[in-house]
């Protein structure tokens, strides 16, 4: 039996009396596509943070391919093949597109040495780096600062960066909120022109982006796991159309 | 005309004594979000231990590299046993550091006494420099060039190196930065470390010009806190030009309005709180 990519079991998140996630189980196959849906405050961001490690489990397990990681901190499932982008647009506002994408790739290569040496000093992270901002194309240029890109630019450039590893897991937390039908669009492409090999897992609300990436999805309400089923199934779920049409209204 | 010239002295080298303290407290700040009172600390232990190893050694350089150096490691102690354990929860850290001030604060009393101490300067930096009819001490000169070279050498790994990188983008968001693989403790580790050198090294070239005291740690975190308000948290440049104004407004204040000492300090510190929260160059 092979190992799964993710294999979350059985976790509780405790914040002081409020318990944002109640003994979920989440088992995902290598190079699946599972979409996360549920209302807001479901927990699906929180269940999100303790397998990027952002969060620790109060009780319960994470597994990464097999392997234990409930403990470790983000940067070391980093180092273990996971990239994440969050909720809010995270990257590093004051500097260029270029640079932000120089530190993604540095932050995983291995020389530990010649952390004083001048930025641009390593021919083949330059190269990789020149290598991803020709596949992404940013119409704005590499040399513009994050802060002058416009949102849907600033979410895909979060998505370049996740990628620019090549993780084996892949977190995305609502990748196309904000953004225009266009730009949603775009991001959908990319998304599913990621290798066939990357585990994804989407925090999504928009139903049609969900059925346009996933095929598997799971439905979490109040920090509970309802279920997990095709389109189909969970269209035809009662449970789901209660949670979100509300109850013989 | 020699009264303004030697005041201008005066502000510019208290302000570059002020920037060694400030810039690592507000870089610091800005990578952590650490509010450390202790950091005056770091100066007092600095400035005596600096005299403990001249008094032994007679060298003013190695006194300078010891005091740097151990500083340095009690700083990363300091950070890695108490302060780590109260991350994200400012009455705690400020209730902490300063428990730790007043504790190094006594035992400095209690090892090397209550009296005023000088550290003694370099020969060759003793007397004055003479130039157009004017005296220059010479140490002061000193003082303002090696700040200078500070504030160069701090910026250019700020902004030129991948360290530096990692910590502007720590700045920004220390969560990304740990999300996309980089060991974040460990740059917090280094970075209070080196902070906390900085501090230790002012430490012996303000006692050579200042002296040090019992209550010397409380007199630069002071000043060090209202530099890094006005200048922006986390923000090297707000630092410098932070540490110009504190010097200089002190420096002016005590020789026009000595009454008014502490009042220069607070005053551009109050009133850029109420025009600018966030400081001349920190973000909002």
């Amino acid at each position: 039996m092979s190992a799964q990519a993710v294999d979350v079991d059985n976790v509780v998140m405790q914040f002081g009396g409020l318990r944002a996630v109640d003994g979920v189980s989440l088992r995902v196959g290598v190079g699946e596509r599972r979409v996360l849906l549920g209302p807001n405050g479901a927990g699906k961001t929180t269940l999100f943070n303790m397998i990027g490690g952002q969060l620790q489990p109060t009780s319960g397990a994470v597994r990464l391919f097999g392997r234990d990681v409930s403990k470790q901190n983000p940067y070391r499932r980093a180092h273990d093949g996971l990239a994440r982008t969050f909720q809010i647009t995270s990257l590093f506002p004051d500097m260029t597109v270029g640079e932000n994408v120089h530190l993604a790739v540095r932050a995983l290569s291995t020389s530990r040495f010649g952390m004083i040496r001048p930025a641009g000093a390593y021919p083949r992270i330059a190269e990789r780096v020149a290598d991803i901002l020709a596949e992404w194309r940013f119409p704005a240029g590499a040399d513009t600062r994050v802060s002058n890109l416009s949102y849907g630019d600033q979410r895909k450039l979060e998505l370049a960066m996740a990628v620019a590893n090549r993780p084996r897991i892949l977190l995305l937390d609502e990748p196309t909120s904000g953004l225009s039908a266009t730009e949603t669009e775009s991001v959908v492409g990319l998304i599913k022109g990621l290798p066939e090999d990357v585990t994804v897992i989407v925090v999504e609300h928009d139903m049609d982006v969900a059925f346009a990436v996933a095929d598997l999805f799971t439905i979490l309400h109040n920090g509970r796991l309802v279920t997990t089923g095709t389109a189909a199934e969970v269209q035809a779920n009662e449970d789901i159309q209660r949670i979100y049409f509300g109850e013989g209204e | 005309m020699a009264f303004y010239t030697i005041q201008i002295l005066n502000g510019l080298s208290l302000a570059m004594l002020l920037f060694l303290i400030a810039s690592g407290l507000s870089v610091i700040f800005g990578l952590m979000r650490i509010i450390n009172l202790a950091h005056g600390s770091f100066y007092l232990l600095g400035g005596y231990i600096g005299l403990s190893v001249l008094n032994q050694t007679g060298s003013f350089w190695l006194a300078i590299l010891v005091a740097a150096a151990l500083v340095a490691v009690i700083g990363m102690v300091l950070q890695r046993v108490l302060l780590e354990r109260v991350h994200g929860n400012e009455l705690g850290q400020v209730l902490m550091s300063f428990g730790v001030l007043l504790v190094i604060s006594d035992l400095a009393l209690w090892f090397w006494g209550g009296l005023p101490q000088t550290l003694d300067r370099p020969d060759f930096l003793d007397g004055a420099l003479r130039f157009a009819g004017l005296f220059f001490p010479k140490y002061r000169v000193a003082l303002i060039v090696c700040g200078f070279a500070v504030a160069l050498a701090i910026w250019l790994i700020i902004e030129r190196t991948r360290i530096g990188a990692v910590i502007r983008a720590g700045v920004d968001d220390a969560d990304m930065v740990r999300a996309i693989g980089f060991d974040i403790k460990m740059i917090f580790l280094l970075v209070f470390g080196a902070g906390a050198a900085l501090a230790g090294a002012a430490g012996v070239l303000g006692g050579a010009m200042l002296g040090i005291y019992p209550g010397a740690d409380f007199e630069v975190v002071l000043q060090a806190f209202a530099v890094v308000v006005i200048g922006g948290l986390g923000s090297l440049r707000g630092a410098f030009v932070g540490s110009l104004l504190i010097g200089f407004s002190d420096t002016i204040g005590k020789a026009l309005l000595p009454e008014f000492a502490m009042f220069t300090i607070f005053v551009p510190m109050v009133a850029m709180l109420v025009i600018r929260p966030e400081g001349l160059f920190g973000r909002a």
